[in-house]
């Protein structure tokens, strides 16, 4: 049994006139020590994916539909008093900016400490060593002495790697990182994801990682999806997206990368932009700005169906002509 | 030496620290020159100096010491007018087309509003060129009555870069001109640019810390750290034959886009010291796999250090050693 499946999954905005289909009906599973990618644009509905799993969408958003099976237990029935005994201890969740989700007046010992106080009861001194331990695990010299120390007097690289102790602190089975690296510079990126890898491998978390950047998703997933205006285009294992990548807007973001091995003229840009979530295209999301566009896309949006192992499209391009004229 | 448009000399700039002496060196002696018609990449990553570099390169900060020649022109030496007639030849656009154009003015005022200033043009005619630079830009006509909150990102940015066109530069400084941008509207606003560039025969600093964006727009790039240039040479040259062990390290942390590609990195310890508190010596030896005694004491010197027969400065004092070597592990 997978340790998370996501089947159906709806999560809307009602704003005064109109509703946002931020996530309209996205479905997959997430293995144990499994690192899974989902990558999107702005408005991809990628985010807020992540926060739907975590149960943190705010008013005027809703779950409207779907199930989120975790550890065999449907989160989105769980009371709100369960779903804080999870959070932290079996699923935890870091952020991009890793300075603005710290409290800039406590120091950090006592923040990772907190997130270990809340949801066990232990001794002050195993707290402060169990800290430390945490600190040392995710590469941070002289964990003593910084343990006192305030997030200011931590470079942005050194934060995220305390936000990463914090989501591990009770060693959870899902570590949830939205955009870890984005707002890192690339030799502390790599720092980061380097560690993210070797945590999955020493403690066998299942990692979700939210992100925008086809470079990251090939260099640290197993496995991933991609989404488009709240809906999954395509999914498959990392070499087989990158080798043969087969929705449109796939291609199209692959190809709109500059690549560092070899230079070309032109880059293979997507033309339009993405729409607004509540200005979805009928039919297929991607049918107004798809260069392979069809009558079809227009009228019937199309299903997530599997064009090889573990490989799934939604695109018309890739289903039966029997289909394609009910 | 004609056709060199760019030429500046020991540059340097420091900020003051508020309440205290101290300084910020944001950049240390830089020389650098900028052919007519070509693109010089910068890249660096947080605080090593790049976009203070363009805007001292138009003067819209003043330095500390040192020149800026534009076009055989000492921009230190022009009075404020004179100054001022320069500035229309060179245009900057910035990295968040969010914050660089005016909420309240239309398209059309944006545009106008800087012919209006630098070009001696009848309203008419100003009128009429607002269409072409839209459709230079890959806008349409009706567009120029609305308003910046009216437009996507990229399309804002292309808003961004008619304005600077408006008073036909010679040059543009582009400072992080797609970090803004999703990737497929990167592609778009990048591909535009190199039109624009053969079409108009423009030259570009093209600032960024996107290593494949500045691969992709450059024909010579330069590295920087901490304020100062470690490396420079044409794009493929520093891609293909790295020298400095920053330069070497830097490409080795860049997210490649193919996943049988995952490459053992050179892998930098550390953060990046504070620009306040400079490391004696070389400013990288602090986190340098291959930092000797030396390091410490020298400064290295920008040195041609070419294999080919095109220049290729590196500022290393062990730069033979290291190519022909793997990184010592940490």
């Amino acid at each position: 049994m997978p340790l998370l499946e996501v089947e159906g999954l709806k999560t809307h905005f009602f704003g005064k006139r109109s509703v946002t289909k931020a996530v309209d009906g996205v479905s997959f599973t997430l293995d144990h020590g499994e690192i899974l990618g989902i990558v999107g644009e702005s408005g991809s509905g990628k985010s807020v994916t992540s926060l739907s799993l975590m149960r943190l969408v705010d008013h005027p958003g809703r779950v409207v539909a779907g199930s989120i099976r975790f550890e065999g237990r449907d989160l989105l029935t769980l009371s709100r008093e369960e779903m804080r005994k999870l959070r932290g201890r079996r699923m935890s969740m870091i952020f991009q900016e890793p300075g603005t989700s710290m409290n800039p007046v406590l120091t950090v010992g006592f923040q990772i400490g907190e997130a270990i106080r809340s949801h066990e009861r232990v001794e002050p001194a195993e707290v402060r060593r169990r800290t430390m331990e945490l600190m040392e695990m995710v590469g941070i010299p002289d964990a003593k002495q910084r343990l006192n120390q305030y997030p200011h007097q931590f470079s942005g690289g050194m934060l995220q790697r305390l936000m990463i102790a914090m989501g591990l602190a009770l060693s959870p089975s899902l570590l949830i990182a939205d955009e870890p690296v984005t707002a890192l510079d690339v030799t502390i990126q790599a720092q980061i994801l380097d560690l993210l890898k070797d945590l999955r491998d020493t403690t066998n978390a299942a990692v979700l990682l939210i992100t925008h950047d086809m470079g990251v998703v090939a260099e640290t997933c197993d496995r991933v999806v991609v989404m488009y205006l709240g809906a999954i285009v395509e999914e498959a294992p990392v070499e087989t997206l990158f080798d043969d990548p087969k929705h449109p807007y796939t291609q199209g973001l692959l190809g709109s990368i500059p690549s560092i091995e070899e230079k070309v003229e032109w880059l293979q840009a997507i033309p339009g932009t993405i729409p607004n979530a509540n200005e979805i295209p009928t039919g297929c999301r991607f049918s107004n700005r798809c260069p392979k566009v069809m009558d079809v896309c227009h009228t019937v949006d199309p299903a997530l169906e599997f064009v090889g192992e573990g490989h799934r499209v939604a695109c018309h391009l890739y289903t039966e002509t029997e289909d394609r004229d009910v | 030496m004609s056709d060199l448009l760019l030429d500046v000399r020991g540059l340097v700039k420091e900020f003051p620290v508020e309440g205290s002496k101290d300084v910020v060196h944001a950049v240390s002696s830089v020389d650098l020159s900028v052919q007519r018609g070509e693109t010089l990449g910068l890249v660096g990553e947080s605080g090593c100096g790049k976009t203070t570099m363009g805007r001292l390169v138009l003067r819209l900060i003043d330095p500390t010491a040192g020149s800026v020649i534009i076009n055989g022109q000492d921009l230190g030496s022009l009075s404020r007018e004179k100054l001022r007639k320069v500035r229309s030849t060179m245009q900057i656009i910035f990295q968040n087309p969010f914050a660089s154009l005016n909420p309240r003015m239309s398209v059309e005022e944006i545009l106008m509003r800087p012919m209006r200033i630098h070009l001696r043009i009848a309203g008419a005619e100003r009128s009429k060129r607002v269409d072409e630079l839209l459709e230079k830009v890959g806008l349409r006509p009706e567009h120029r009555s609305r308003y910046p909150h009216e437009f996507s990102g990229g399309q804002r940015q292309r808003i961004a870069i008619a304005r600077a066109l408006a008073v036909e530069p010679a040059f543009l400084v582009l400072d992080e001109p797609t970090s803004a941008l999703d990737v497929s509207v990167q592609a778009q606003i990048l591909n535009l640019l190199r039109r624009l560039q053969q079409d108009l025969g423009l030259t570009y600093l093209f600032i960024s810390h996107d290593l494949s964006a500045v691969r992709h727009m450059s024909d010579r790039i330069a590295v920087m750290y901490l304020g100062k240039v470690v490396e420079l040479a044409d794009s493929e040259t520093l891609f293909a034959a790295p020298k400095h062990p920053y330069t070497r390290a830097l490409m080795s942390s860049i997210p490649v886009t193919n996943p049988r590609l995952r490459r053992e990195r050179v892998r930098l310890t550390g953060d990046i010291p504070s620009p306040i508190n400079l490391p004696s010596g070389c400013a990288f030896r602090t986190r340098c796999p291959w930092a000797e005694q030396r390091c410490t004491r020298e400064e290295p010197a920008l040195l041609d250090e070419r294999d080919a027969d095109r220049e290729h400065l590196v500022a290393c004092h062990f730069v033979d050693q290291i190519v022909s070597s793997e990184a010592p592990t940490p």
